[in-house]
Order: C-alpha cells, then sequence, then structure tokens
C-alpha cells in the first residue's frame, strides 16, 4: 500500500469520546480535521463502559461546568445523527444502606446546592421504593440527581465518527502513531504506519495510552490504566427506572483513598451499577483495579459484579437472567482525580485532552468542545487552567 | 400429534397426565414433556409476538439455542419453552414484547 501524505491544520489521535466530539466541533468551526486511531471508533474506555450520562461524583465547579455543556450537547446530538443515542435524564440513583452514607451524601447535596445543581436530594425509603420498587428499600435512603441519565456511547461515538466523515473530516482506523516530529519547539507532523501528516496542531486524546504519545515529544503525562469490568444481561422487561448505584463503592473509595493519603482511584474498587438500556438489556458493573494493560476478564470479578446486582435486585436471581457478555476495559486515571487538559509549554501545537478517569461520557462532549475553543480562539469559555499538565510539575 | 411409542422416551400411555394453563385456558399435558410440545400437540403455535415489529414467533430450533419460542412461565419472562419440562398447574402467557413483571 502506498504511504499517504498528507497535509491538515489538525491531528487528533484517538477516536474515544475526547477526540471525536473534539474534532467534530473543529470542522463546525470550518478547521480541518484528521482522525488517527490505532484500533477502531469507540474500540477503548469510550465503547466499554456503564453508560452513565450523569453529572459528575466529584465535587469540581469546572467539571460540573463541563458537564452541564456535555449533557446540553447530547440533549440534540441525537437529532443530528443517523443513530438513535439512546440519551435519557433518567435520574441517577445511589442507595443509602448506613449512617455514614447517608452523612456523607447529605454534605454532597449542601456542596451541590451551593453550586447551583439545586434539583439533588436525599430520598427516605419510601420514596426510593416508590421510584424503584425493584430495588431493596435501602434502610437510609438514597442520593437522587433527576437530571443524571445514560446515553448508548456505541451508537454515540460511532455516529458522530460518521457525521464527521460526512462533514469533510477524516476517521483513519488502524493507524497508529509512530513518531511525532517538532521543529522549533512546534510539531510539524505525525509519522504513522499508513505515512505522514503534517500538521499545525495535534490534539493527544488517546485516554489510558496518552503516556506513550506524550513519550514521543519528551513528556510525561501521569495516567495510569484503571481496569474495569462490566457485565450485560439478556434484554428484560422494565426492571429499573433510574441509573442506581450501590453505596459500597464510593465508600471503599473515600476510605481507601484517605487511608492511602493518594488517589481516590487508587485501590480496588466496587460497585453495584445497574443501568437498564433502552431494548431492556441490563448493564450491571462494576470492580476496578490496577492491573495493567491487561484487558482479560476474571471470574471473580464477573462473580462479583453478578451478586452484587442480585443483592440489590434480587428479582434477578429469580428471573434466570442470562449473562450474554462480559468485558474488562481501562480508565485513564489520574492521581488527583481530574482531567489532563490544555497546552503544554515548551511544544507549542501539542495540546492534551485525557485522565477523563470514570466519568468520560459525563463530561465527553463539553471537553471537546474546550478543546476546540482552545485549537481555535486560544482561550476557553470554561477556564481550564487548573486542569493543565503543569500541576504535576 | 404425537409419538404413542418412543424407543428411548417410552410408552405415551404410561405418562402421566397433569393440567397447565395456556392465557388462560385449561390444557391436558403430560408432566416432563417440553412446554413447546404440550403447545404443538394442542394445536398452539403461537408462542410470543416481537418487540419492534410484533411478528408472530414459535418453534424455530427446537433445542433451547434461538430463544425464538420464550413465553411468560410462571410468571417468568423470556422461559423457553422447548426446553422447559411440564408440571402440573403451570400458567403460561403469549409473551408480548419482552413480556412483563408482576
Amino acid at each position: 500500500m502506498a504511504q499517504m501524505t498528507e497535509e491538515t491544520e489538525i491531528v487528533v489521535i484517538g477516536a474515544g469520546i475526547t477526540g471525536i466530539t473534539a474534532a467534530y466541533y473543529l470542522l463546525k468551526e470550518g478547521k480541518d480535521v484528521v482522525v488517527i486511531e490505532k484500533n477502531e471508533v469507540a474500540s477503548e474506555a469510550s465503547g466499554a463502559n456503564a453508560g452513565f450520562a450523569c453529572r459528575p461524583s466529584l465535587l469540581n465547579p469546572t467539571l460540573l461546568e463541563i458537564s452541564k455543556v456535555a449533557l446540553q450537547e447530547y440533549q440534540h446530538l441525537g437529532q443530528e445523527l443517523k443513530y438513535d443515542i439512546e440519551y435519557e435524564t433518567c435520574g441517577f440513583l445511589v442507595l443509602l444502606e448506613d449512617r455514614d452514607s447517608l452523612k456523607e451524601w447529605t454534605h454532597q447535596v449542601e456542596e451541590r446546592h451551593k453550586l447551583g445543581l439545586g434539583e439533588v436530594g436525599i430520598l427516605d425509603p419510601e420514596e426510593v421504593h416508590g421510584l424503584e420498587p425493584h430495588v431493596v428499600r435501602p434502610e437510609f435512603g438514597g442520593y437522587y440527581d433527576p437530571l443524571s441519565g445514560h446515553i448508548n456511547p456505541l451508537h454515540l461515538v460511532p455516529g458522530l465518527a460518521e457525521r464527521l466523515t460526512e462533514l469533510g473530516g477524516k476517521v483513519y482506523e488502524r493507524t497508529e502513531v509512530l513518531e511525532i516530529k517538532t521543529k522549533n519547539q512546534r510539531v510539524e507532523s505525525v509519522i504513522t504506519n499508513k505515512g505522514q501528516i503534517k500538521a499545525n496542531y495535534i490534539i493527544n486524546a488517546c485516554g489510558a495510552y496518552a503516556g506513550s504519545i506524550g513519550r514521543m515529544v519528551g513528556i510525561g503525562i501521569p495516567v495510569k490504566p484503571h481496569r474495569h469490568h462490566m457485565l450485560v444481561t439478556e434484554a428484560l422487561p422494565p426492571l429499573v427506572h433510574c441509573v442506581v448505584e450501590g453505596g459500597a463503592y464510593r465508600q471503599a473509595e473515600v476510605a481507601s483513598a484517605s487511608a492511602a493519603g493518594e488517589s481516590k482511584a487508587a485501590a480496588r474498587t466496587g460497585a453495584a451499577i445497574i443501568n437498564q438500556q433502552k431494548k431492556g438489556n441490563l448493564l450491571l458493573g462494576i470492580t476496578g483495579d490496577f492491573a495493567g494493560f491487561n484487558k482479560l476478564t476474571t471470574f471473580d470479578d464477573i462473580c462479583t459484579i453478578s451478586e452484587m446486582a442480585i443483592k440489590y435486585v434480587p428479582l434477578l436471581k429469580d428471573l434466570h437472567v442470562s449473562i450474554i457478555r462480559t468485558w474488562a476495559n481501562h480508565y485513564p486515571s489520574t492521581t488527583d482525580y481530574l482531567p489532563i487538559l490544555g497546552a503544554v509549554g515548551g511544544i507549542e501545537g501539542f495540546v492534551i485532552a485525557t485522565g477523563l478517569n470514570d466519568y468520560g461520557l459525563e463530561v465527553g462532549a463539553g471537553i471537546g468542545k474546550v478543546v476546540s475553543e482552545l485549537v481555535c480562539f486560544g482561550k476557553t469559555t470554561i477556564p481550564i487552567e487548573s486542569f493543565n499538565l503543569s500541576r504535576f510539575h | 400429534m404425537r409419538i404413542l411409542e418412543h424407543p428411548v422416551l417410552g410408552k405415551l400411555k404410561e405418562k402421566e397426565k397433569v393440567k397447565i394453563r395456556v392465557d388462560g385456558k385449561e390444557i391436558e399435558a403430560f408432566r416432563g414433556e417440553p412446554i413447546a410440545a404440550t403447545l404443538m400437540a394442542n394445536g398452539i403455535k403461537i408462542f410470543r409476538y416481537t418487540r419492534k415489529y410484533r411478528a408472530s414467533r414459535g418453534i424455530f430450533c427446537a433445542l433451547g439455542r434461538c430463544t425464538d419460542c420464550v413465553m411468560t412461565v410462571n410468571g417468568i419472562p423470556n422461559t423457553r419453552t422447548c426446553v422447559t419440562p411440564v408440571e402440573n398447574g403451570m400458567e403460561i402467557e403469549t409473551q408480548h414484547s419482552l413480556g412483563r413483571l408482576k
């Protein structure tokens, strides 16, 4: 095959939610964009997640602001694409089973009200039961966010990629970056296994793999692959309305974080996540651990997830529900649980957009928008300085 | 139509007769035979209607793989009738789409 040589304004590396949405908004601003992807569109975390379109659990005003943009975008992106992205604000419910989690989430609610998210609140056990009659009644009620919801990432991301090509953008799959050339401290071109692309800007949107691209220009990007297991069941009649989460996960998360004095995502974590998709299949999750770039599923994790799901929705056992698929994939984890976003000092034209941990879809389109503003105008409507790579040095 | 003498399953007249209800109507069955066999022997060929086009479905593979023959059995939707043995007093319902939970 002849090696390609082409020129463009912007090369986006990585066809996940960040890269594809960034490319989409850049194209809408009239830019010339090429997306290159080592595997296929949405083949990593963007295609293998719990489908959350919730407001992030992290109390970071910037992140919540970006999430607001993302969820607004999902409202109308669905109409632009050929695919039904299945975006629904079905609500997000955290089951509270002990006094500590009630206290923790009451605090969350207070802080969220201060940040202008007035809709969230604590429900009493009866209200939770009224909302989710098939879920075990939690002794201390539930945290409820009615404006959170779910989306189908396997329609959203490939749908956007397809739209991108229709609008004149290019998406090259199975194209791996081998080298990034710079000249006078400015990016010049990307060398791939299929040839060379010259560009003024290079956006590193490689999720958990962003570090290897960073090394090509001599910078360290501290993202680690955080393995997450998930299962999907056969299609069932309507069983749960909200995206439901069992309380255990965040307690483990917070406890281990304070014990280790480090990353919130730094330990083995687990939560019962029950998210019913439009077709009726249940997405069940989730366990997280650090296993390097190992994507194999383990039988233990699959059992843990099944047991957690049955604990909160006992009907799943009575109905003899079948698991039809399981998978594990890598979330790009950062030590402070915040994204790494923005330009890099000393290498003009190199922009990083990674480290979306486990909230990639929740902020995805917002991140894409912010990155496109940064490249087009040199500044962003939502200030993102606090997410710059420089915070680690 | 049934096989009266089967080389492996034995003689039909030695089997225990039971009653099941299909959409509220009582029919006679033999304990242990697949629900789908009872229905076919009683002339019932439509087991369910599909989610998207509401098209009728019945037996297809008859060995538990294709899930075309699923019905709501004793309140449990999506039960494969071709591999679920008959028991006395079973409540069988024609399933629409994915069925409903009680």
